[in-house]
């Protein structure tokens, strides 16, 4: 059993391995939901049998936290671990209920045991820490990190998808210190990885330390020479970094080893959208939507360039709703959009459309907040705009209170 | 390659700009005072040094001639002024396009690292006062009304360090009776927290430049209740000003809301910019989400820098004109009243010509007296003169001509020389200066020479200059809106001294009345309450409106 929670604990978590990197978390469908439902009823009844059933505790559990119901979920793992006190997942799945609840004195408790029962398990720690990323519990977050970082030492090349997790964990909890450590441990495990020296350069760059982020991309780019998007992706933190005319020198570089690459002709477009070139940003964007007519972040961009001009709108429509019908799940092509029908077609009502969809895929998106107040104001909806309003707020309140020192 | 070329030039096409007739603006550079903005220059770049530049117009010695304040940087990373090249200037106008340096009479020469100016009679003596926003250490100077001013930051109680985050670097500031008690308070723009000793070493190209504002944390802005006794108390917390965290770069003060109650527009540097309405009650409440003055159409928040609020559209609503970043636009919000702001940044004309700049200092006046007002902004780029973007860092200064219909056009290439050198600017202050009815330009590069945009639009248009004396109001009539009516046109505009940005404009209304000679009514609505109706007032003339 305690082989099996830990295994389970590992293999959910795996799956769900990119989820930050997308923009839309996973949504659950329908029957989903309706097997979700079932399996709780199950669950329950097996209790009523029989009230110390450990499989039911735990698996209910699992289904409250995946629910966000730390508050039911807490006591079935305080109850597995009273029952079966060595088990260092339950102990993990209580941390995670004492995190979503802030209570500092429990998480802490659990971290203690996780520690003492499972010292050297990686999987756990990292898991346990990537629970704490941006918590507020302090305290217990730098012990765990800690705990989970100095693990990396013994690890073999496998090892690196944990520190990469972690790293993505804390780039999410806007903790970047955390994260570059995470992500400099997962290179140094398996510098073969390109993606983690993606993920550490961006990070840097966007905390404005070009240098490092520039020096992450050497690396790599010596690292992998004959790699079209190694270049491309060098040649993206250059522009992150707000350094459009290296990242031309990392096109150019791209473009000796294949030219007609979509994605060396798409960082060419937005090289051009920085410095303004919008013609040619068009063109070269127009170039690379035929070579690729299925890349949604090639529309995405060109529905920009087209935006930066005069007469653009109707080009840049076409663009966007083609982004979109390619990538559903992206908020910003959303948010475009809204912005097209908000300001250049003055048509609210479709505004609101895609406002709306934008601001339930991306809830921190606070100017799709603005605009669909402003679009819900200007149809005379002052009910649903007030609401809106009232919906951000909160989410400005939950923020400030996750941010808040502890 | 026939056929690419093709392309760019029907792509090109889509770009041009509208031409429509309009009343030409031109300005010449006219002489001005000896003064350099000093940075304090250094291998390595400190981030005061590219946010220098502050400058005010107003009329310290009552003669009814604009004088020139201009604040200065000091030694980096020391922050003192170490010699006269640092010291901050007063310069008096003598009334012949000439000016007289009284820095030392008067006593303002000023300590630190100062970036911007406001100015105010906050005393209600009829004499303007100082106030300067520094690096680490403000400092109001109260004007004595004999040529000389005191220092009386200390006693009143404006030299304590934030109880949070110590001494804050303020750029700018603007005086607003925003409890309507006739006593003007002081709201102070505050930047980043910054340190010499951890300034962060930053590059571009290969050379050493200053660092993005995302290095560095933000911090809130202050409000100061003026007592009414010399003395303020600082109200940033239960006025719920400090709520908001920003890197604050400019403000604006103006009754947005229409509510008869000033409030306060704030540019913030990367992050979304705060619009604080005034509850009516000491406190005020954030609201640039609700309004749709936090994000531009693009949805990312501005490299926001200088701000103006005055009405484009003459509306009776003041609208936002903001300076940006290369490559983010100047962005135009038009008030629309209680369902908040639209911006029509591209929809004006105003977003293709402002992409390629990076503006600072900012203005919505009438510089052709058509009766429509005009924008302008002093632009330079923010990155080293020296680094390696130094080709690209002078940037010439741009003016929008105003069509009406919300309509803006680039009228900088007719414009004059003037308006074709290009410099690294930074403040802006606009005023009268020869009292000719046309609102001349003055302002400062870095490590430069300070300018005066002498304004020769040439067309026969009317004007007038309104100086208003508040008696229950506070004395420089400030936050006052005036109503004017001519046979053709009804205008609006609003006392106030806090305009583009780090610097103070001329604290009188100047109004263009284009053909007509005569405004049939001037109506004032005084921050006391006062209405105030003046029938055929004649145009070409200053003229001083008391309150009843």
């Amino acid at each position: 059993m305690k082989l099996q929670v830990a295994l389970a604990l590992a293999l959910s978590w795996l799956a769900s391995a990119d989820s930050y990197s997308q923009s839309e978390p996973a949504r659950s469908t329908q029957n989903e939901q309706t097997a979700h439902e079932t399996a709780k009823r199950n669950l329950l009844q097996a209790l009523e049998q029989n009230p110390n059933d450990k499989k039911a505790l735990f698996q209910l559990g699992q289904l409250m936290v995946d629910e966000g119901d730390f508050v039911s979920a807490a006591p079935l793992f305080r109850k597995y671990v009273a029952i079966s006190p060595s088990e260092p997942g339950a102990w993990a799945y209580l941390l995670r209920c004492a995190v979503g609840q802030h209570d500092v004195r429990e998480a802490d408790a659990a971290q203690r045991q996780i520690e003492r029962l499972a010292p050297t398990n990686v999987a756990l720690h990292a898991q346990a820490a990537c629970w704490l990323a941006g918590s507020g519990i302090s305290e217990v977050t730098a012990v765990e990190f800690e705990l989970a970082m100095s693990l990396a030492l013994n690890q073999t090349r496998s090892g690196a998808l944990w520190y990469s997790r972690l790293g993505q964990c804390y780039e999410h909890a806007q903790d970047p210190n955390r994260a570059a450590r995470a992500f400099q441990a997962a290179i140094e495990l398996d510098p073969d990885t390109e993606a983690n020296y993606f993920r550490l350069a961006h990070l840097l760059a966007r905390e404005g330390k070009a240098g490092p982020a520039s020096e992450i991309m050497a690396s790599a780019v010596a690292h992998f020479p004959r790699s079209v998007t190694t270049r491309v992706e060098a040649g993206n933190i250059e522009l992150e970094a707000g350094n459009p005319e290296r990242a031309l020198e990392g096109q150019q570089r791209a473009a000796t080893l294949n030219p007609q690459s979509p994605g060396v002709l798409l960082l060419l477009g937005r090289i051009q959208l920085t410095q303004r070139r919008y013609p040619e940003a068009i063109a070269t964007l127009e170039q690379a939507a035929k070579l690729a007519p299925a890349d949604a972040g090639i529309h995405f961009y060109a529905g920009q360039a087209w935006m930066k001009t005069e007469h653009g709108t109707e080009r840049a429509l076409e663009h966007f709703k083609r982004s979109l019908d390619l990538d559903p799940s992206r908020a910003s092509t959303y948010y475009w959009l809204g912005s097209l029908f908000f300001h250049r077609e003055h048509d609210y009502r479709v505004a609101v459309q895609y406002l709306e969809q934008a601001v339930d895929r991306a809830p921190e998106l606070e100017a799709a907040h603005q605009m669909l107040i402003q679009a819900y104001k200007r149809l005379g909806e002052d009910a649903k705009a007030a609401g809106q309003l009232r919906r951000y707020e909160e989410i400005v309140q939950q923020k400030a209170k996750a941010e808040a020192p502890r | 390659m026939t056929r690419l070329r093709l392309v760019h030039a029907v792509l090109l096409s889509l770009f041009a700009a509208n031409t429509t007739t309009v009343d030409p603006i031109r300005f010449e550079d006219g002489p001005a005072p000896r003064f350099v903005t000093r940075t304090g220059r250094t291998a390595r770049k400190y981030l005061p040094q590219t946010m220098a530049g502050g400058v005010a117009v107003f009329d310290y010695n009552n003669d009814g001639l604009l004088d020139i304040y201009v604040v200065n940087g000091a030694t980096m990373p020391g922050l003192v002024k170490d010699g006269p090249q640092y010291s901050d200037r007063l310069f008096r106008n003598n009334g012949d396009g000439t000016f007289t340096d009284v820095t030392d009479t008067a006593g303002v020469g000023g300590e630190g690292f100062n970036i911007g100016v406001a100015i105010g009679d906050y005393d209600n003596d009829g004499f303007e006062d100082i106030f300067v926003a520094g690096v680490h250490h403000n400092t109001l100077y109260h004007n004595n009304g004999d040529g000389t001013f005191t220092d009386v930051t200390e006693r009143a109680g404006l030299a304590r360090p934030d109880p949070q985050y110590g001494k804050l670097w303020a750029v700018g500031a603007t005086w607003v009776d925003y409890d309507r008690d006739g006593l003007l308070d002081l709201f102070v723009v505050n930047y980043v927290q910054w340190d010499p000793k951890t300034e962060p070493v930053c590059e571009k190209g290969g050379l050493p430049d200053f660092c993005y504002p995302r290095a560095y944390a933000g911090v809130p802005n202050s409000l100061f209740h003026n007592n009414g006794d010399g003395t303020f108390t600082d109200v940033s917390a239960s006025s719920g000003i400090r709520k908001s965290i920003g890197k604050g770069m400019a403000v604006a003060a103006a009754d947005f809301d229409g509510d008869g109650w000033p409030d306060l527009f704030v540019s913030n540097d990367t992050l979304p910019s705060s619009l604080f309405l005034n509850q009516r009650n000491g406190t005020f409440k954030e609201a640039a989400i609700e309004k749709g003055v936090a994000f531009t159409e693009n949805g990312a928040a501005i490299s926001g820098m200088g701000v103006d609020a005055q009405d484009i559209d003459n509306d009776g609503l003041p609208d936002i004109f903001e300076t940006a970043l290369l490559n983010e636009t100047m962005p135009l919000f038009r008030n629309l009243g209680q369902v908040g702001f639209e911006e029509i940044t591209f929809a004006s004309g105003v977003a293709h010509a402002s992409l390629a700049k990076t503006g600072w200092s900012n203005g919505i006046y009438d510089f052709n007296n058509d009766g429509r007002k005009d924008l302008f902004a002093a632009c330079g780029h923010v990155m080293d003169a020296q680094g390696s973007l130094h080709a690209t860092v002078p940037q010439t200064n741009i003016i929008f001509a105003n069509l009406g219909k919300e309509q803006f056009a680039d009228v900088s290439a007719s414009a004059g020389v003037a308006l074709a050198r290009r410099d690294v600017h930074r403040g802006g202050a606009f005023g009268d200066l020869d009292n000719d009815g046309r609102v001349d330009v003055v302002l400062t590069e870095l490590d430069g020479p300070l300018r005066i945009l002498h304004n020769v639009s040439p067309a026969p248009n009317h004007w007038l200059l309104i100086r208003t004396i508040g008696t229950k109001s506070n004395r420089d009539g400030i936050g006052t809106r005036i109503r004017l009516v001519t046979e053709d046109s009804v205008q609006y505009n609003a006392v106030s001294t806090s305009v583009g940005y780090a610097s103070s404009s001329d604290v009188r209304v100047h109004f263009g009345l284009s053909r007509r000679a005569l405004a049939q009514e001037l109506e004032l609505f005084w921050p006391s309450g006062t209405h105030q109706i003046l029938k055929n007032v004649k145009a070409d003339q200053v003229l001083t409106v008391r309150e009843p």
